[in-house]
């Protein structure tokens, strides 16, 4: 036998030594048990979001917190998990069955329905945590995203697989937001998954009910951690939520998902580590809170054709307190999106609606995905916004004003009018179009102020009637040509006549 | 586990036991195959060992040579398949294993490493068949 052989044989021993004693490597005993959570030690190969089981036959996943011992949320009844309890790893990553079954559905954060509408059968499973696809699986956002918010698709674009936050007081509008952006994506190519994170269950049955009755719920998952469940199952909704629409993004498909909201996350984990007494830092958050969103928000996209040209776009939402935007959870969220649309109790209770403060909202990707037409309107209708809001300032001084100054301040009031639209009813994207061409044209200066929103209803049927070309250019070409704008005009012109 | 990590584990073991004292191997085994146990490694052991064999073979200019035959074969085969095998891959030694296999029904077949001579009468008939088919 030579020296090789008798090396290998030697090792093998060693090793058959170390394999005796495997199964003890991987099991750890339950050291404390809180609400929904429990602290073990063992466990030293765990990975983070591993998958371990009781003896009860309970599942709870590992969050890796310390060297000595681990954190592990049960899902499920914890009950009757008790201190010296053995805790066995599995060695897997928490997995949710993923598949086209769960359309329609209302279902808990391991994808089992809550909506009493029976079985879901899935057809492949996805892990809750994975790592962002890399750079050269995506490609820039270029495709838009229509909200059906006139403010925001004209003035704050969002474009497929980009990172738009909602961010705002609570009441200021913005889970309305997020429902009319589904609602509007009817007929768009996209699936919807809209993630609830702590929030009441008649709330969630209202919402529900309302993007059935628009049809919505044929393209949506709903995800849901009530405001009755524990914290664990807060902390794993988005994560769940994320690896669904990751399971239609791989098919190549576009889709939207709406945390809503992001707070109330930060506050479940919160919870969740200072039970666990890690130590607390800003605002007692633990340490990695940054970490908790970044990674979450990343596993937004899109990919490049190569890699099957899905893409996952995210709308994040967060709850200010006294619109301060300067602590801790919305500063983070902010620095990871791509732009945030602000909401104001201010403009709220001014009847301004949707709240959204246009100047102060940014998108700093979706302008290269806005269609050109709309591109062409938005401009001077910023511009129009801007001036209105420095005169607006200075008129309430001076009271002599010159004829320019009034028209101009008469064109912003108009601009603000326009902008206001109310909930559940998104408008498509030619129609805005059509508006904002007719305002930004001064077409509708001499609409008195309070008419505007019944002028707006009025032009948009009477253009689909009598100005079919400009609204098919819109559609095919995204941009009208010169006989369809003069076709516009001529038809704006006519319905100011038939309006007075 | 990356192809890359695996030969690195079997260039460790290679460079801890090579022409060290009995002891010395001995320690470094343990600490070896404690090393793969944390790591969770002890489930790639068997390429581990493919590697560190083949890396062995490398170093110490061994060919490893895998014979098959209907029968066992004759010691003079043996010695003048040997010298053959050293001199066309210049080697310092020729090891060879022996397998008997009906299948072959006649002839030879030589596996060195991923290459495979065979001249055996089951892959005549084999190419034989091909041919006809075509
Ligand atoms: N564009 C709108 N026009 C009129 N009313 C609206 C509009 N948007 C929202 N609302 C109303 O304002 C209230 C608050 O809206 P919503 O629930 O969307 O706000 P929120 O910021 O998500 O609140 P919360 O902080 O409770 O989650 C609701 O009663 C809603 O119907
Ligand atoms: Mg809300």
């Amino acid at each position: 036998m030579t020296t090789k052989n008798l090396i290998i044989e030697n090792l093998k021993k060693e090793i058959a030594h170390f394999e005796k004693g495997a199964s003890s490597e991987h099991v750890g005993i339950v050291t404390e048990v809180f609400d929904g959570i429990v602290r073990a030690s063992g466990l030293s190969t765990i990975k983070s979001s591993e998958m371990v089981t009781f003896p009860g036959g309970q599942t709870g996943v590992a969050l890796n917190l310390d060297e000595s011992s681990v954190g592990i949320i049960v899902l499920g009844d914890y009950s009757k998990i008790k201190e010296g309890d053995e805790v066995k790893a599995t060695g897997k990553i928490l997995e949710i069955g993923v598949g086209d079954a769960m359309l329609g559905r209302t279902v808990d954060v391991l994808g089992n329905p809550i909506d009493g509408n029976g079985k879901i059968v899935t057809t492949k499973t996805y892990p809750i945590e994975r790592v962002a696809s890399g750079v050269i699986t995506r490609q820039g956002v270029d495709q838009p995203m229509q909200t059906g918010v006139k403010a925001i698709d004209a003035l704050v674009p969002i474009g497929r697989g980009q990172r738009e936050l909602i961010i705002g007081d609570r009441q200021t509008g913005k889970t309305a937001i997020a429902i009319d952006t589904i609602l509007n994506q009817k007929g768009q190519n996209m699936k919807c998954v809209y993630v609830s994170i702590g929030q009441k269950d008649s709330k969630l049955r209202k919402l529900e009910t309302r993007l059935r009755e628009g049809g919505a719920m044929d393209y949506t998952v709903i995800v849901s951690a009530g405001a009755s469940d524990p914290a664990a199952l807060a902390y794993i909704a988005p994560y769940a939520g994320v690896s669904i629409a990751e399971y239609f993004m791989d098919k190549g498909e576009d889709v939207l998902i709406v945390y809503d909201d992001l707070s109330k996350h930060a506050v479940a984990y919160r919870e969740i580590s200072l039970l666990l007494r890690r130590p607390p830092g800003r605002e007692a958050y633990p340490g990695d809170v940054f970490y908790l969103h970044s990674r979450l928000l990343e596993r937004a996209c899109r990919k490049n054709q190569d890699y099957g040209g899905g893409s996952i776009t995210a709308l994040p939402i967060i709850e200010t307190q006294a619109g301060d935007i300067s602590a801790y959870i919305p500063t983070n969220v902010i620095s990871i999106t791509d732009g945030q649309i602000f909401l104001e109790t201010d403009l709220f209770y001014k009847g301004i609606r949707p709240a959204i403060n246009v100047g102060n909202s940014v998108s700093r990707v979706g302008g290269s995905a806005q269609i050109k037409g709309m591109k062409k309107v938005a401009g001077t209708l910023k511009l129009d916004l801007a001036q209105f809001r420095e005169l607006e300032a200075f008129s309430q001084f001076g009271s002599d004003l010159d004829e320019s100054t009034k028209a101009q301040l008469e064109r912003g009031k108009r601009a603000v009018e326009l902008l206001k639209q109310p909930q559940y009813s998104p408008v498509l994207v030619e129609h805005q179009i059509v508006s904002l061409y007719a305002l930004t044209k001064g077409y509708l200066d001499s609409i008195p102020v309070v008419k505007i929103s019944e002028f707006e209803a009025g032009l948009i049927e009477y253009a689909e009637q009598n100005a079919k070309s400009f609204m098919k250019q819109i559609r095919e070409k995204k941009m009208w040509e010169d006989d369809g704008e003069a076709e516009l005009k001529q038809a704006i012109e006519d319905f100011k006549k038939v309006f007075a | 586990m990356a192809a890359s990590r695996t030969k690195e584990l079997a260039h460790v073991l290679f460079e801890t036991t090579d022409g060290k004292t009995e002891a010395e191997e001995k320690k470094a085994l343990k600490q070896f195959a404690a090393y793969l146990a944390k790591k969770g490694l002890l489930k790639d052991q068997d390429k581990i060992i493919d590697a560190y064999r083949q890396l062995y073979n490398e170093k110490h200019g061994i060919v490893e040579a895998l014979v098959t035959l209907t029968e066992r074969m004759h010691e003079t085969t043996k010695l003048e398949l040997r010298e053959a095998l050293k001199k066309k891959y210049k080697a310092h030694e020729v090891h060879i294993l022996e397998k008997v296999d009906q299948r072959l029904i006649g002839g030879i077949k030589i596996q060195i490493g991923d290459t495979v001579y065979d001249s055996s009468l089951q892959n005549s008939l084999k190419q034989l068949q091909a041919q006809l088919l075509k």
